[in-house]
């Protein structure tokens, strides 16, 4: 047996014990791209998140020598599993002759301003040197007077003040994941208000 | 590999959380490839999924408390078992081998179909999966004294190209034996489907012996009544196993005996590399300038073997039910007169093109001859592949179109369309 099929060996071995471990931290969080991805809801979540867990447990295995082990394997397994979903839902829209998903259902004016631009502006905003710091101020106090309350604060944190990270979350409370989550939360609300008013402004 | 900035990380996590917001599985996977090559970045997406998971409902989480249906899920066989390496003489081997088949021999063909009749229907339930699980790990395990929980009293055992065992001592006494003949027996099973009446499961079967082993893919058919087992079939003859592995032991040993001639071995690995380059390439012709005119070419378990001709036939014949068939040599010893060479075989199955299939591996032992190849014996037997591949097709019904594994990290980690402007 050569090297490389020992190392198979070992990289399937590894999978298979981080998925026995892992089995329902894995059918929760593919339970929630498939929610997400608007593939199944309701009753029918649990049985299409089983068949796409199980379906990934079938492509890493059958691939197991594409895994490097030096890497947790939970990122390569849910690439697996978005990539799985991406296929279905695909094959769903063939078959229902093109039924919207999830994403197209967001306003097409969303395809104007990327879901990256605000972010660098944002950033840019936030970190910009003296000379333009008027300017920020006031492009900050605009986009800020959008959103509502709630998204302003933690905007206004991250944003205004520059904080990030842990610090941000020890600032509301809550954990570092749920900061960011909430973060990203107030950026998208702010990009669909700032768009919808450009949009009126364009038409005026 | 070019590690992130915190400002890129928060970005990707940013994307991440509005390609998720979106259902964008296609964004959402890109990221992720990006994240296996960064910890900090992985971390900050599973905090987020983590979140996230809680905001869903408690129906919408599957469990197995509130699944209804039983869950489709790998489930594997949880015991290792680490017997002492036992050593086994070829003689004990054939002996035990023999004594299977008389054992065989010995026991009344049962009535299969009177036996369908009498299973239960519709017994899916958690049961029949614990019970599966536990069968492998038993048999794992070498505790047969508990299959009688595990199994009906007129359990039906099949095997092919066997006899089938009814009743648990014929069954006890048959894994027993093929347990004996290896210092360590594991199975893993790869994947578990409800079917009809009946429960198919996909398992991996690996055996060591004299620091050789052997693994193959394998399914096998469970049915159930009374909340137990109550037939088993598998889609391998565990006796055919034993030989293949016993086959790769003896080759080994042989050549530990044999000293190695330079010149003959260099000569019967070109002819060797050459037979395999012409099936992999679907060029049986030119195997006319490596194969004698006596050439004579056998398979495991077939009924005839096959002269020059004939195994062109038989080339072209399998080459357009399998497609990228591709042979590929893992380790090979040879001698003046013959080469041992171990293969792995992989292939699609060209019918459907759903899914690689498993790869097989077996050895063939190469006669050398006036600087030819005059005899050519097979380890494995094709037509049982191709029937052990369209059976797993049939089951596993996984439509794979493209390569789901991410790519390969690029060396920088770019996403499209991001454009890292720190």
């Amino acid at each position: 047996m050569d090297e490389n099929m020992y190392q198979e060996v070992d990289n399937h071995r590894q999978l298979k014990a981080y998925i026995t471990q892992e089995t329902q931290a894995l059918r929760n969080t593919i339970s929630l791209y498939v929610l997400k991805s608007g593939l199944a809801s309701g009753q029918s979540l649990a049985s299409v998140a089983d068949d796409i867990l199980n379906e990934m447990v079938i492509e890493a295995l059958n691939h197991a020598y594409r895994f490097d082990p030096s890497r947790p394997p939970k990122a390569w397994l849910l690439g697996i599993a978005a990539n799985l979903i991406r296929r279905k839902q695909a094959k769903q829209i063939a078959q229902n002759q093109r039924e919207p998903l999830i994403r197209d259902l967001y306003p097409q004016s969303q395809a104007l301003m990327s879901d990256d631009d605000l972010f660098d502006q944002l950033s840019h905003v936030s970190h910009s040197d003296p000379e333009s710091q008027l300017e920020s101020d006031e492009t900050i106090h605009h986009l800020l007077s959008l959103v509502s309350p709630a998204d302003r604060e933690v905007l206004q944190l991250a944003i205004v003040e520059g904080i990030e990270g842990e610090s941000l979350a020890r600032k509301l409370g809550i954990s570092a994941g749920a900061a960011r989550v909430r973060l990203h939360r107030a950026i998208n609300r702010l990009r669909i208000a700032r768009q919808a008013q450009d949009e009126e402004g364009d038409r005026s | 590999m070019t590690v992130l900035t915190a400002y890129q990380r928060e970005k990707l996590a940013y994307q991440y959380s509005i390609a998720l917001e979106q259902g964008d599985m296609d964004r959402l996977a890109r990221i992720l490839s990006v994240a296996q090559g960064d910890a900090a970045l992985e971390n900050m997406l599973l905090e987020i999924n983590a979140v996230l998971e809680t905001e869903l409902s408690p129906m919408e989480m599957p469990t197995l408390s509130n699944t209804n249906k039983e869950p489709e899920m790998p489930v594997f066989a949880k015991v290792k078992r680490k017997r002492g390496s036992r050593q086994l003489s070829i003689t004990a081997l054939v002996a035990s081998v023999a004594t299977i088949l008389l054992g065989f021999l010995m026991i009344a063909v049962s009535n299969h179909q009177a036996f369908q009749s009498s299973v239960l229907v519709n017994s899916y339930n958690q049961s029949s999966l614990s019970l599966i699980s536990d069968y492998f790990s038993v048999w794992e395990a070498g505790a047969f004294n508990r299959l009688s929980a595990i199994l009906t009293p007129d359990h039906i055992y099949h095997e092919p190209d066997s006899l089938d065992l009814d009743g648990i001592n014929p069954l006890k006494t048959h894994l027993e034996k093929f347990n004996n003949l290896f210092s360590q027996v594991d199975i893993m099973m790869i994947n578990a489907k409800p079917f009809a009446d009946e429960w198919v499961v996909d398992f991996q079967l690996e055996a060591h012996i004299d620091n050789q082993m052997l693994v193959e893919d394998a399914s096998a058919t469970f049915k159930f009544s009374d909340g137990k087992i109550a037939y088993t079939a598998l889609s391998i003859n565990l006796d055919d196993f034993a030989h293949r592995l016993q086959a790769i032991v003896e080759a080994s040993q042989s050549a530990d005996r044999i000293p190695q001639t330079k010149t003959s071995t260099s000569q019967g690995m070109e002819l060797v590399n050459a037979f395999f380059a012409a099936w992999n390439n679907n060029a049986p012709l030119t195997m006319d300038s490596i194969l004698s005119d006596s050439h004579t070419y056998i398979e495991a378990d077939a009924l005839t073997s096959f002269k020059n001709a004939r195994l062109k036939e038989r080339i072209n014949k399998l080459n357009e039910v399998l497609v990228n068939v591709k042979f590929e040599i893992l380790q090979s010893i040879s001698d003046e007169k013959s080469v041992w060479v171990q293969f792995r075989l992989t292939s699609e199955f060209a019918p459907s093109i759903r899914r690689m299939g498993l790869p097989q591996t077996g050895t063939v032992i190469f006669e050398i001859k006036d600087g030819l190849i005059n005899r050519t014996e097979l380890s494995i037997n094709l037509d049982r592949y191709i029937n052990r591949f369209s059976n797993s097709e049939m089951l596993l019904a996984t439509p794979t179109v493209e390569p789901t594994i991410p790519a390969p990290l690029p060396e920088i980690p770019t996403v499209e369309p991001i454009h890292f402007s720190n």
